[in-house]
């Protein structure tokens, strides 16, 4: 996908950072103060916890112009380095407004063009995709697989910027297979390596490899549909009868 | 000079004095005259020259191969031995022309350094050598080659060329030069022409199964005849080289043709002709695997034929199968030994296929349930033959027909060869499980027919390398019901004194329950008064004995002997406690006829459990006349309802011989039922469990050994460690890991999705 900023070096930026912190020592392009007006206008008073709960993010997204369901906002809460769905806590939302030196709605938005170039950048995607996976855990009953729905919404969302080719395919398959209960935080970021070495072309395959066994079952599953010709409803029937 | 030197070379008589003559005047000559030296060097080259010119030309004068041999040999002869001679009198003169320096060392091995000997040697090589050479190769060669085709012929000559050859190089660094460069490649290359051409001709005549024969007879012809004409001193390989020479245009150049029979000769036991194939493959490069393949291949599919074609026989009978492997085994066995001598790499191909073969799940299989969380809900079928094998065993250790009719001897006998075939089985947890399932039976029914035997069978299983915590708790079986026998007499002694009857029937086994335990297979059932009354009294007398430990009543294994009287007879019936509980309902009622529904209540037995024990009594497949009777025409114990009615069989009686007996015992337990039919699914399930459970054990295992390990190496590990029991699936290993992955006993290699390291 062509990308606005390709040459954008990721070394470059912290070492420009600190030259316009020094900076912001004497003239500040944010203010903090005006970060916290910021967070406080989005919190529920009546809450307990001091963080941003559903609510307050769809307004604040809602502000952004952005739908909460989009990629930017999955970039932005890892900017922030959210830890989980749904919720800002205060120093998440205040460590990263100062991060991309903004205090206002204008300058978050200001700023998406910049985050979408910088996930374009290998490593820096690969941060983004890892930590999607726990961002998507539900930390309250301490979940350590995600549930295969949440997992299925979440790699259409972490790869809106670059689909692999087998991502369709892929999804399909977990929908087909119910009785596929979590992904493994392993399996989730093997699936990037997978991606990366099959293309669309499963032929290249190697199960000899230490891939996780859900890869396997995948590969089979495309294989049979290939060789017997099987038209899409008929595996579907299939797993019917398996329940 | 010169004439006495003329003489010797002309072997003519040289008296004493012409000969010390010699010496003197080389010394003179060479003392007195500075350029004397090479001026008799040169004469005497000359003269040698000229020497050697006329023996060719007499040599050459022969037409006749064999004659001019001869001729050539007889020349020759006549030089060599004054190569000995000749320069012993020129020493002077070798002394002079090497300068001084020679002086101060010490001589070695004058006759082979000499100059006059070089000089000799070196111009008989250039001029007659060089000229007649190939005449006398090729003379050689012919006669040779007339003797492959059977032409006697005098074998001096050719072995007095290569003689000549041998002999003739003066070259001190290597001697066989010249022999190498002209006799042994001369003689290399007529063999290969030789059978280059007769080879093809004779396959094509004959046929492959005559040509290697032929090639086989060939080869040692070869061999015999190159001792015969080469050179065979220690450091000449002439004979080596010949003999590669032969295979390759004899065996190597026709490795297809010929191998191309092995498989139908392997198919029609050809042990002679195979042992000739195996003969002459063996020499060729790469010549047995072909070979081996094919063993393998008619291996199994032979052995699955076989199977195939009685399959309706020995999958329902597992002596049957058993004999019908053992068969095979012994077959190929005795192939290998005739065909291939038992050679190391044809064992492993025998082993390679018969395991295969015991393996296979085609004719029958055994399906376990393997709850995994993937996708496909597809069970692994794995082969019956552990559970087969299992059940022969049982056979042959218990009281049965067939372990009556056979010898001790026999018996261990085939103990021995069911350990054999175990050796190919991959799965051999199943056949622990089995084993085991059927060792309790025979504990607690008491129906072992020679208990040495039973503990013989359990070293046995130790030795074949069994996993040892199964083995020990076998032997902890054996151990309990030993105890438990002076446990009971113990107890005996204790109750005679008080006068109870009873007590004096009552056998009681204490079992280990980690050694014993079937899983959480405890059926709660009313015990007959007469029983349950005991119960506090065993606890109370083992609590004495043993503080601390805990005693759990498994009804469902126990049994006994119940006296069953009617109007007809008195009857002795050997029944499960569960019988006996149903047969007790009638005790104070015995002309009532019993609901099921109040059976239940007295009993409380589980659904499940009352059905099955209500139709062992209403129908067992022994009895002509049934001990119960029921309301209905029941096929199957699902038939039963709550409202059936049951009653006991007042016209029971025994029937021998369409006679009615009036006394007599029989046995109502039939296969003694070790598990629920509830826990009977779990029971495979439970084979499975235990996989799973073994391979994360084996791989944190290895992980803590390796600390990192690629993939690859962990599957071979983790197979080496779990082979005595099963076979990890690729699939098990995967989940497994990945499930250590996710308890964080393990992590993946950044970078290489391979690699494997472990977590502390």
């Amino acid at each position: 996908m062509f990308s606005p900023y390709p040459k954008l070096p990721p070394i470059r930026k912290p070492s420009n950072a600190e030259a316009k912190q020094r900076l912001s020592l004497t003239m500040k392009d944010y203010s903090e103060h005006k970060i916290t007006m910021l967070f406080d206008s989005y919190r529920d008073p009546g809450d307990d916890e001091d963080c941003l709960q559903a609510e307050g993010i769809e307004k604040l997204c809602m502000h952004l112009g952005v739908r909460p369901e989009e990629f930017r906002v999955l970039v932005l809460a890892w900017k922030f380095n959210a830890e989980t769905m749904c919720r800002f806590t205060r120093s998440e939302f205040f460590g990263g407004c100062k991060k991309l030196r903004v205090d206002s709605i204008k300058g978050i938005q200001s700023r998406f063009p910049e985050m979408l170039a910088e996930v374009q950048i290998r490593d820096n995607f690969k941060d983004l995709y890892r930590w999607t996976f726990k961002f998507g855990l539900d930390s309250d009953t301490g979940q350590r697989t995600l549930p295969v729905e949440m997992a299925i919404s979440l790699w259409g969302l972490v790869f809106t910027q670059n689909e692999p080719r087998i991502l369709k395919r892929w999804l399909t398959f977990l929908e087909k297979h119910p009785n596929i209960r979590g992904i493994p935080r392993d399996t989730w970021d093997m699936f990037l390596n997978f991606a990366e070495v099959v293309g669309d072309d499963l032929s290249t395959y190697d199960d000899t490899e230490a891939w996780p066994s859900l890869f396997d079952d995948f590969v089979e599953y495309e294989n049979d549909c290939q060789n017997q010709n099987v038209t899409e409803e008929k595996p579907a029937k299939e797993y019917e009868v398996q329940i | 000079m010169r004439p006495t030197v003329l003489k010797l070379l002309r072997q003519e008589p040289v008296t004493r004095a012409e000969w010390q003559d010699l010496f003197w005047s080389v010394h003179s000559v060479c003392l007195w005259d500075e350029k004397g030296a090479p001026k008799v060097h040169q004469r005497l080259q000359e003269d040698i020259l000229d020497f050697i010119t006329q023996a060719q030309s007499r040599v050459l004068s022969h037409e006749d191969d064999s004659s001019l041999l001869k001729a050539y040999i007889a020349e020759w002869g006549k030089f060599f031995t004054q190569c000995n001679y000749l320069p012993k009198p020129f020493g002077q003169l070798e002394m002079t022309l090497q300068g001084k320096a020679r002086n101060t060392l010490p001589k070695k091995n004058q006759a082979d350094e000499s100059i006059v000997r070089k000089l000799m040697l070196d111009s008989w090589n250039q001029s007659i050598f060089s000229n007649i050479k190939n005449r006398l190769q090729d003379s050689a060669m012919k006669l040779v080659h007339s003797e492959r085709n059977g032409e006697a012929f005098d074998s001096q000559l050719v072995i007095g060329v290569r003689e000549s050859y041998v002999n003739l190089s003066s070259d001190t660094e290597d001697k066989l030069k010249i022999y190498r460069e002209n006799f042994e490649k001369a003689y290399l290359e007529a063999t290969e022409a030789f059978y280059k051409m007769k080879a093809p001709e004779y396959l094509v005549e004959n046929g492959v199964q005559n040509y290697m024969k032929y090639a086989d007879a060939k080869l040692k012809e070869e061999e015999e005849r190159a001792k015969r004409y080469l050179e065979t001193r220690k450091d000449c390989n002439s004979v080596g080289m010949l003999t590669e020479c032969c295979v390759d245009v004899l065996v190597t150049a026709f490795k297809e043709s010929i191998l191309a029979e092995c498989a139908s000769m392997i198919t029609n036991n050809e042990t002679e002709r195979l042992r000739l194939m195996f003969s002459l493959m063996d020499r060729v490069p790469d010549g047995i695997t072909p070979m081996l393949h094919d063993l393998e291949e008619h291996i199994v599919s032979q052995g699955l034929a076989d199977m195939l074609a009685s399959a309706s026989i020995i999958t329902t009978d597992s002596e049957l199968y058993i004999e019908k492997l053992l068969d095979l085994f012994n077959r190929f066995s005795k192939l290998v030994a005739e065909a291939f001598n038992d050679d190391p790499r044809f064992l492993t191909a025998r082993d390679k296929a018969y395991k295969k073969v015991v393996n296979d799940t085609s004719i029958f299989k055994l399906e376990l349930p393997y709850k995994s969380k993937g996708v496909c809900a597809k069970t692994q079928p794995e082969s019956k033959c552990p559970e087969l094998l299992a059940n022969y065993c049982d056979m042959l250790l218990r009281k049965t027909p067939l372990s009556k009719k056979l010898t001790s001897e026999e018996v261990e006998k085939k103990l021995k060869d069911v350990l054999l075939v175990l050796k190919y089985v991959q799965n051999k947890d199943v056949f622990m499980r089995y084993h085991k399932v059927h060792l309790t039976r025979r504990l607690i029914l008491d129906t072992s027919a020679d208990n040495e035997k039973e503990e013989n069978m359990v070293e046995w299983l130790r030795e074949v390398g069994m996993p040892a915590d199964y083995v020990n708790k076998l032997a902890r079986m054996f151990q309990d019901i030993k105890v438990s026998e002076d446990l009971n007499t113990e107890f005996k002694d204790t109750h005679r004194n008080n006068n109870e009857t009873i007590a004096d029937s009552i056998n009681i086994k204490i079992l280990n329950t980690a050694a014993w335990s079937r899983g959480t297979d405890r059926v709660s059932v009313t015990l007959p008064m007469e029983l349950e009354d005991y119960i506090p009294q065993v606890e109370e007398f083992y609590r004495l004995k043993h503080n601390g430990r805990k005693l759990q009543w498994h009804h469902l294994m126990s049994n006994g002997i119940i006296t069953f009287a009617n109007d007809i007879g008195k009857f002795d019936l050997e029944v499960t406690t569960f019988q006996m509980a149903v047969l007790f309902s009638w005790n104070q009622r015995t002309h009532d006829r019993l609901s099921y529904e109040s059976l239940k209540l007295a009993t409380e037995l589980p659904d499940a459990e009352l059905r099955k024990t209500l139709w062992s009594l209403v129908a067992f497949p022994k009895l002509k006349r049934q001990v119960l009777l029921c309301d209905i025409e029941a096929r199957s114990p699902k038939d039963f309802t709550d409202n059936s009615v049951f009653w006991v069989n007042q016209t029971f009686a025994l029937v021998k011989n369409s006679k009615l007996q009036k006394r007599g015992k029989v046995n109502l337990i039939g296969r003694l039922q070790l598990s629920t039919e509830r826990s009977k699914e779990e029971d495979n399930e439970g084979i499975i469990q235990l996989r799973v459970l073994r391979v994360q054990e084996a791989i944190v295992k290895i992980m803590k050994m390796r600390k990192r390990i690629t993939n690859a190496q962990l599957q071979t590990e983790l197979v080496e460690i779990l082979k005595n029991m099963f076979l990890p699936s690729k699939k098990m290993i995967k989940e497994q890991i990945e499930w250590l992955i996710e308890q964080k006993y393990m992590r993946r290699d950044e970078d290489n999705i391979n690699m494997f390291a472990y977590l502390a």
